[in-house]
């Protein structure tokens, strides 16, 4: 007994709670902000590419190309990349408001590729059975193409929330707190193995209560 | 009978569709003209890569027409603006091979969808409407079921109901049988004719079929590499094929035996003349293969048999005055 006490001597259960919170915060607040930034691009995306519903090189290949340059950027390079722009957005680089922008814009574009693949994938012929009924192409985005792919979109939301929370681990060390500032700080600067430990069982128990949440979800709405 | 007189229905004039593809481009669709009657059931047959599919699919203009012009109840399409373009679609029913159901909505969420897209009703009246015609289709107790939960002819009843509920004057159906197997395929061919009957509802039908042809069309244009190739009534086709195309699908429907040597291919349409053919002369007839059958005009018969006996020639004589094609003697 003696002998765990004091191989978790350093730990702070409030200093854990907070960081924990942060974390939540920020996967919380950076995936509502993500989905509402990559769901329209990702519809953008799928409906001006070549087999969509109105095929607009321009377009797509100005989307894409944003995509790409987003995505290609090591998110910790991002982040200091952003650090401007974040400051003249919310006033700081730091902590979880600093975080939310470079999360967001590293995530979006990520969503975006995940929605127009989800979308491509709605079966052709019901796309086409759906204009035969004289949908409009606004009806036919809201009414067929993103029921159908509510499944595969919830699927995306959750591989997009567990990257969040490796991102936020990541943006802990260039100062956004949470879990991940923790484990850097004192389980790896000042050799707290125990932190360390606490941290990383944290970050894995987070990841499989997305993970899990998310394929209750998929399944909840899946009709095949 | 649907009158002579009145303008048809569809109108397809002079119609070119041709594709753009890496080198160049592919013609679909080389000068068709075809026009289709009100009340009538229309059959478009051909092997696939004919271009049938392309042809039904600019009756609602899926498909746009390179030239040439394409007219629903004298209305050019290509005049259609987008919301023009809507509410002709709401007027033309459509079904699939591959259904083209939600397989996010139940049976009766799908019928309903099509009075939503048209903005009728309420969500309460969509769906008391969309029950009366999944009952119609007779598909009463699978309401609630979706797509996945549904075998492929109760997913084509779906499709159909959810076709006509908006009213529509015409039904097109593209290869709609074709990924059904023989009994959902008579389930689905008989509610055609039975809407046909009782709406008055105009039918075309895309097939690869001939059987499916034989038993619903009235009339037939038979489409071979982007060119209607014959046309007409469907007994007249069967009767006198022009081409080989046509040949090929009347022989579809009935098979030429291996050994043909001496046999004789009686060809009618109406009853069966060759009791009368017999009656009083010396000469017996045997049946080798072939088949009469009901199409949608009356009995269609097309048989190969021996003739055999002193009056051979004056049997052959009166099935011709009969009215009997009579080849390969």
């Amino acid at each position: 007994m003696t002998g765990l006490t004091t191989f978790f001597a350093h730990i702070d259960g409030f200093e854990i709670f907070r960081a924990t919170a942060e974390t939540l915060g920020m996967v919380a607040g950076s995936l509502v902000l993500s989905i509402l930034i990559g769901l329209p691009a990702g519809i953008g995306l799928s409906v001006t590419g070549r087999s969509g519903l109105s095929p607009d090189p321009l377009i797509y290949g100005i989307l894409s190309f944003i995509v790409n340059v987003l995505r290609s950027i090591p998110f910790v390079i991002l982040f200091i990349l952003l650090i401007p722009v974040t400051i003249s957005l919310v006033g700081t680089s730091l902590g979880v408001r600093g975080a939310i922008p470079p999360l967001v814009l590293g995530a979006a574009p990520f969503f975006a590729r995940l929605v127009e693949s989800a979308l491509r994938e709605v079966d052709r012929s019901v796309i086409e059975a759906t204009q035969a009924l004289g949908a409009t192409r606004r009806q036919i985005i809201w009414r067929a193409l993103l029921p159908e792919a509510l499944p595969s979109l919830m699927a995306g939301a959750t591989v997009t929330a567990i990257a969040l929370v490796s991102y936020t681990a990541m943006a802990g060390v260039v100062g956004a707190g949470g879990l991940g500032d923790l484990a850097v700080r004192y389980g790896y600067q000042r050799f707290q193995t125990d932190v360390m430990l606490v941290t990383v069982v944290l970050i894995i128990v987070l990841v499989q209560g997305l993970q899990m949440a998310g394929d209750a979800l998929v399944a909840r709405f899946s009709r095949k | 009978m649907p009158s002579e007189i009145s303008p048809p229905l569809i109108d397809i004039a002079h119609v070119r569709k041709r594709f753009a593809v890496k080198s160049g481009h592919q013609t679909a669709l080389e000068d068709v003209s075809l026009s289709v009657r009100r009340g009538e059931i229309f059959g478009i047959i051909g092997p696939s890569g004919s271009g049938k599919s392309t042809l039904i699919r600019l009756i609602n203009r899926l498909e746009t027409p390179t030239d040439g012009t394409v007219s629903v109840d004298g209305v050019d399409l290509a005049r259609l603006g987008r919301a023009e373009l809507s509410a002709l679609r709401h007027r033309l029913g459509m079904i699939f091979q591959q259904f083209g159901l939600l397989s996010s909505r139940t049976a009766l969420q799908n019928v309903a969808f099509a009075l939503e897209l048209a903005r009728q009703g309420t969500a309460r009246s969509r769906l008391d409407e969309a029950a009366r015609w999944l009952e119609r289709v007779g598909l009463r107790d699978h309401a609630d079921k979706y797509p996945a939960q549904l075998s492929g002819g109760q997913k084509q009843r779906v499709a159909i109901a959810r076709a006509l509920i908006n009213r529509p004057d015409i039904l097109l159906c593209d290869e709609a049988t074709s990924a059904l197997d023989p009994q959902s395929t008579q389930g689905i061919l008989d509610l055609l004719l039975e809407l046909n009957r009782e709406l008055g509802l105009t039918v075309v039908v895309v097939t690869h079929e001939m059987e499916v042809v034989r038993q619903v069309c009235d009339r037939v244009a038979v489409l071979e590499k982007g060119r209607v190739v014959e046309s007409g009534a469907v007994a007249e086709v069967l009767l006198r094929p022009q081409t080989e195309a046509a040949q090929a699908l009347s022989d579809a429907l009935s098979p030429p035996p291996v050994a043909r040597d001496g046999l004789v291919r009686l060809t009618w349409s109406g009853d069966d003349p060759l009791g009368a053919a017999l009656t009083g002369l010396g000469a017996q007839l045997r049946l080798q293969s072939g088949q009469v059958s009901a199409l949608k005009s009356g009995p269609f018969g097309d048989v190969w048999a021996a003739i055999d006996g002193p009056d051979r020639d004056a049997v052959l004589a009166r099935l011709r005055a009969a009215g009997v094609q009579v080849r390969g003697q």
